[in-house]
Parts: structure tokens; sequence; C-alpha cells
């Protein structure tokens, strides 16, 4: 802790904002790359679905912007993009706001993103049935929705200094 | 916000009327012929004329398939579908000569295109094998038997090299043979050998695998024919790319094709209810859908065409399921696209369409929450509605964002929000501390509302239905309990009140939720069991949170492309630069946003509102009626 300084809090907290966009970044990647490649398969048999399977597609990937949504709010406050250098505890504190969105991004943008999948599956055989393909895989989203909210409440209320 | 009373129509009237009785129902596009269910008498065949139309159906969709690459009418996705009145389209027969015409010309290019085809294949093919042979410098007509000679044009393979060339001096003195080239696998030889040897060396040359040349009915030089046949090819490609010209002339004329296919559309529609109808010799009977307040404009239009016919309306049986139609104001109609996407009303529930509009309308709003994306999301749904004039599905999405394009604009005024620039003020703040508080709070009390307006339609249909005191035991109750609960939170007195009234609903749970259960434990058991759905209750409270997580992401995202943009604008190129990335930014910010709100705030309809009392499983209403597919209809 010495080591660090009187940075210290600072730096603890950039870590969790890098983490945030890092973690939830990385899910809704591998969630957008699995249902493409469905969607492609879709595609290649009938390209008028091209749309409705851009919007499955894209579902996955909000996970990423929730990730870029609490990192943005943790700089803002931290003393790199707005706000004034933070002590040690309040950098903890950020640091943790950044575990919910992170992880939970993490995890639920490829869950969510195989969901897809078997909606674009779904949208294969019984195009007509787009809206409940995508209230399945909305439903994963839930959670990661839930992480969101409390990384942010953490962000915006939990002031100790 | 209302499913429209329905009534099954039964319409006798003599053969004669069939055809004349059926135009005139589409002409009104007021009934939905269904399949005949009279006791002992037979189903109607198709008419003969079916199988023309579709035969001529068939006809048209294979003619535009054909001159489909050749169609450079590019179509912007903006461009509207082209306009057609009524008369327009019942008058297509007149053009029957003119789409005949098309069609066969169509189909004589396909043809000539195929046989150019064919024909550079053959040649491409003959330039292919004798290209090895180009430099054999004789007419091909001399290879074969001479007069006291025979020769050999072909080829042997790369592995036999050894014994060929054992053949060779074998027969050095009897015959003469010339390397024309080699390919991997292969070499190409010319033999010329004496007449007695003939025999013996072809079955040698043979056995190692040798393979003649195909020069039957060739003459000239390899390297003249393979000239001529080039000369040949470049003719035909001239004389393709002259009919491709004239498929693109063909092409530009496919206007009365797409015309004509939704003329035989309609026509096919209309002759396939013949197979509905049951008939005896002389007359035939007709059943159908139809909506009770049009029985009267029905009955006329029936009695015009056929003044012979008897018809009759009744409500449907208890057994019968009738189609679900909907009538709802022009405002609402939009919306009935986001509730068919879960599941067509059923036609005995309820139409939630006006309310679940009402909350769908404040909840977007919410979710977006920025007053210049929503004024842009407006005007853009506005601008296509105006130009693309689209139909359907597309029509009735693109109206949802433009009327909650306006509450978008009203709640980004309320949380301080026109692009997320700072500074602007606002009822609520939701990035300051107390406002975010504040504002989730606001979230979840319109979650709260939305799911009580749920159950209090659950209460009304059970009451319409008679189970009264089902509606107060099952679903009030939950009503007292969550308000109760929630004054619980606000401190007193209101505590004190909010105390006894969750405790009256919890109450009136545990006694009465047993009710269908036999013997007392089981009713016990059975009111604690039902307590535990508290659960689903706070859940479902809190998954309203999403609105105000949602809504905050727009405003954080759009600050991210602010801040970014602002530290770049410090010189001209800066600024360059600043406006792309706050153009792209902004842009890409609306589009998944609306995108998002869009989903979830259907979610939140079919999964916290829905589930409160809606009974899906209907089918649309779909009357006998003109409708178009390649046009917009008019008039």
């Amino acid at each position: 802790m010495e080591f660090f300084g009187e940075n210290f809090g600072t730096i603890i907290s950039t870590f969790g904002a890098a983490l945030a966009v890092g973690l939830a970044g990385i899910g809704s990647a591998q969630g957008i790359s699995l249902t493409g490649r469905a969607a492609a398969g879709l595609v290649s048999e009938d390209p008028d679905k091209f749309g409705q399977a851009l919007v499955l597609q894209l579902l996955p990937g909000t996970q990423g912007i929730y990730g870029l949504l609490v990192s943005f709010l943790i700089l803002l406050n931290n003393g790199i993009v707005g706000g004034s250098p933070v002590s040690a505890a309040q950098g903890w504190v950020y640091f943790f706001a950044s575990l919910p969105v992170g992880l939970v991004g993490l995890t639920s943008a490829i869950s969510q993103g195989k969901t897809a999948v078997a909606g674009i599956a779904l949208l294969g055989k019984r195009p007509e049935e787009q809206g409940k393909a995508i209230t399945m895989a909305i439903m994963v989203e839930t959670y990661a929705v839930f992480a969101l909210l409390i990384s942010m409440l953490i962000v915006l209320l939990g002031r100790i200094d | 916000m209302a499913i429209l009373p329905l009534e099954k129509m039964t319409l006798i009237a003599h053969a004669d009327s069939k055809q004349r009785l059926l135009k005139a129902l589409q002409q009104l596009g007021k009934v939905e012929v269904i399949s005949c269910n009279v006791p002992d008498l037979p189903l109607a065949c198709a008419p003969e004329s079916l199988a023309r139309l579709e035969e001529r159906l068939s006809a048209v969709r294979e003619a535009l398939e054909i001159i489909r690459p050749y169609d450079d009418s590019k179509q912007s996705f903006l461009a509207p579908k082209p306009p057609m009145t009524r008369e327009q389209l019942e008058n297509m027969p007149s053009r029957f000569a003119e789409a005949d015409a098309l069609i066969a010309k169509i189909r004589a290019f396909a043809e000539d295109m195929a046989a150019l085809k064919a024909r550079r294949q053959r040649l491409a093919n003959r330039i292919a094998a004798l290209t090895p042979y180009a430099s054999f410098d004789a007419p091909l007509e001399s290879v074969g038997p001479g007069r006291y000679t025979f020769s050999l044009l072909g080829t042997i393979p790369a592995d036999s090299l050894e014994e060929y060339d054992r053949i060779r001096t074998d027969y050095a003195e009897t015959a003469y043979f010339e390397d024309l080239g080699a390919s991997r696998d292969q070499h190409f030889i010319f033999v010329v050998m004496l007449s007695s040897v003939q025999e013996a060396l072809v079955g040698e040359l043979k056995y190692i695998g040798f393979a003649e040349a195909y020069t039957k009915e060739l003459s000239g030089t390899p390297a003249n024919i393979i000239a001529d046949a080039q000369k040949e090819c470049a003719r035909l490609e001239t004389a393709t790319s002259e009919l491709e010209a004239s498929a693109r002339e063909l092409a530009s004329q496919k206007s009365v094709l797409k015309a004509l296919e939704d003329y035989l559309l309609n026509e096919i529609a209309r002759e396939k209810c013949f197979e509905r109808l049951s008939e005896t010799g002389t007359t035939f009977v007709l059943e159908g859908w139809v909506i009770a307040q049009d029985k009267q404009k029905v009955e006329d239009a029936v009695l015009k065409a056929a003044p012979e016919a008897y018809i009759a309306f009744r409500p449907p049986a208890d057994d019968e399921t009738p189609p679900t139609a909907l009538c709802n104001p022009k405002l609402v109609t939009p919306f009935e696209a986001v509730t068919n996407m879960y599941a067509y009303p059923s036609p005995r529930g309820f139409d939630p369409n006006l309310l679940m509009a009402i909350f769908y309308f404040i909840i977007f709003g919410m979710m977006l929450g920025d007053a210049a994306y929503g004024a842009i999301l407006s005007l853009g749904a506005f601008a296509v509605l105006k130009i693309k004039k689209p139909t359907g599905m597309f029509r009735m999405i693109t109206t949802v964002l433009m009327i909650c394009g306006i509450s978008t604009v009203f709640w980004g005024l309320f949380y301080g929000a026109v692009f997320s620039i700072s500074g602007i003020p606002a009822v609520i703040n939701p990035l300051e501390g107390d406002g975010a508080m504040a504002s989730l709070i606001l979230c979840l009390a319109v979650g709260v509302v939305h799911m009580i307006v749920g159950i209090g339609i659950g209460m009304y249909m059970d009451i319409r239905r008679g189970h009264f005191w089902a509606a107060i035991f099952d679903r009030f109750s939950w009503i007292m309990v969550i308000v109760g609960g929630i004054m619980l939170l606000v401190g007193d007195p209101v505590a004190q009140a909010g105390q006894y009234i969750a405790l009256a609903g919890a109450l009136i749970l545990l006694f009465t939720q047993g009710r269908s259960k036999k013997g007392i434990i089981r009713k016990v058991t059975g009111g604690l069991a039902s307590l535990y759905g508290v659960t689903s209750y706070v859940s479902d409270i809190l998954s309203y949170a999403r609105i105000f997580g949602m809504g905050l992401a727009t405003n954080v995202i759009a600050m991210v492309f602010n801040t970014i943009a602002g530290l770049l604008m410090g010189n001209v190129v800066g600024y360059i630069f600043g406006i792309v990335i706050l153009t792209v930014g902004h842009a890409f910010n609306i589009a998944i946003n609306a995108l998002g709100a869009f989903v979830h705030t259907a979610r939140l309809q079919y999964i916290e509102f829905f589930n409160k009392f809606y009974e899906g499983g209907g089918r649309p209403f779909r009357p006998l009626q003109f409708s178009v597919k390649n046009h917009r209809l008019e008039g």
C-alpha cells in the first residue's frame, strides 16, 4: 500500500474501471460471435431474415455497454476523466462496484448468446415467432441489468470521503 | 379497446350465384369463410379455373425469377411500393395479353440464353481438349487409316513412360513417334505406323494405357480449329451480352407481372374458398365469421349479389372458437404489434392493447430518456412513414417508435437530458446522489402501478365471468398486500395503516387459497403456500429497476462520446474529428438504446404485466378481401 502512496485510491479504482469494461466486453464479444455464426448460417439459407437475425445478434452486446457505462462512471469520479483523486478506501469502493457488472456481464453475455443462438434456430423454422425468441434471450439479460444497477448505485451513492 | 363480438353466418344460395356471391364478399371484405360442417353434405370441389390460375401464377413467378438478375432498377430501402387502386386490380384481365406476351418473351429469352450457354460450353470443351495438340501441324482428317500407314493421336499416362520408350525402340523400324508435349500426368503423342504392324502396335500401346484423342468430325490443324473456336466464342459472347441487354429491357416492364401476381393471389384466395362450401346439386352452403356490427352490410351485399339467398346469423356456440377481431383507437392500433409478438388475444379474453399502449409509451420514454434522442426518433420514424409508406408490421413498429419518441422527449426534459449535455436543469437528475435514489423509486412506482392495473384487469375478467369472490380472494388480496407492504416502507403514520392492510390481505390469502383443496390440512397448507407467492411479486417489482438502468445507460454512453469529442476539440482538425465522433456516436447510441428500450419495455409487458391476466392463443380475424403484396392498395 505504501508503495503506491497517496495515489492508491485512484489506481485501484482505475483497475476496477478496466475490469468492468474488460470482463463485460469479453462476454459480449463472445456472445455476439456465437450468435453471429448461427445468424450467418440462417442467412445463407434465407437472406431475407438478415434483419430479424441481426436484432437477436445484438442482444448479447448490451453487457459490454453496461461495463462501459460503469467504467466511465468510475473514471468520471476518480480523477482520471473528471472529479479529483480519491482516498484508498473510496478507491476500494469503486473497485468493488466494478465486480457485479464485470463478472455477471462476462458470464451472462455468453449464456445470452447461447439462448439467442437457439432463438435463431427458432427463427429459421418459424420466423413469425421472433418476439418469443427475443423475449427468451431478454430473460437472461435481467441479471446483467440487476448487476448494472448495483454497480451504478455503488458508484453513485457510495461516497465515503 | 375491445374485442369485437363475432357471429357465425350461414348462407344458402343457388349454385349459379356462387362465383358472383364470393366476389361480392371479397369486395366487401368483412366475412371470413370457414370450412362448412353440414352433416351428410359433401364439401364442394375447387373449380377448374383454380388450377389454371395457379398455373398462371407459377408462370408469372418463374418469369419474374428469370429476369430478376437483370433488373437494374435498384430499389432503395426507402422507396415506397407502387400504388394500385381497386379498379386497377380488378381490371387486370384487360392486361392479360400484355402480360402473356411479356412472359412468352421472357421464356424465349431463357431458352435462347440456355442454348447460347450450351454452345459456349461445347466450344470451351473443344478448346480445352485440343490445346495440348496445338503443336500438331497436320490437318486432323489426315489422322487414321492411310493407304499404307495408320496414324494415331492420343495420350499415354506419365507413369507408363518406361514401357512407352521400350515400345518405341521395339518398333523403331516400322513406326514414327512424335512427342507433342506433356501435362503433369499425361504425355501427348502422335504415332504413324505401317499398316502391317497396326494391330500389334496399337494393342501394345493400349495395354500401357494409351487413350486415343477424339478428333472425329474435326478438320484442319488443331491450331486452326482452336482459333476458329475462339472466334466463335467471342461472337457468342457478344450475342450473350446483346441478349442480356434485351433481358434488361424486359425486366423494366416487370410492373405488369407484379400487378398480375397480386391479381392472381386474390383470385386464388377467393377460389380456394370454394373448397370450404358444402353443396347439393343445385344449392350451396357457406359458413363464415362476421363482426356483429357488420351484419347488415353483409346481408345487403349478399342479397344484392344473390337475391334468392337465405342468410342467418347466430352467436358462437360454446364449443366453437371464433377468431379474434380487435378494435382500438388509431393511436393504439400500432401497439397491437407488440402484443401480437407475444400472442394474439383469445376471443374470450381481454384486449390489453389500450392499457398496454399507455404503459408502453411511458416506460419506453423513461428507458430511452433523452429529449434530443426522442425528437430524432420521432422525426426519423415520421420521415420513414411519409417517404416509404410502409405497410403491415413494419408500419406498426415505425409508428410505435414515432409515438414513443414524444414520451422520450418528455422524460428527457424531466431528467434534464438533451444529448446528455451537462448543466441542463432537471426535475430529477439521476446522476446526482439523491436523484439516483429518487428516480429508481420512481421507476419502481411505475412498475407497481403497472402490476396493480394488471391484477385489476384480472379481477375485472373474474367478475365478468361471475367469479366475484375469486376476484377478491385471489387478486384483490394481493393488491392489499402490495399496497400495504409499500405503505410500511413510508414511515408512520402511514406505516401503521399499511401494516393492517397488508395483514388483512395476507389473512385473506391464508384462509382462502386452500379452498379448492379437500381436507382441512390441505386447506391450511394451500393457504400458507400461496403466501410464498410474495417472492414472485417482489421480484416482479424489482424487475422494473431495469427502467432506471436502461435510462442511465443512454445518458452515460452519450456522456462518453461527449467527453471523447470534448478532449479532441482543441483545434480545427480536432473539431472535425470531434464532430464525426459526436455524430456517429450519438447515432449508434440512439440505435442501440432504442432497440434496448423497445425489447425491454416489451418484456415488462409480457412477463410482469400479461402474466397477471392475459389470455392468448387467439387467431386474427382474416376476412376474404382484396390484399396486395407488391403494391399499396389505395381507395
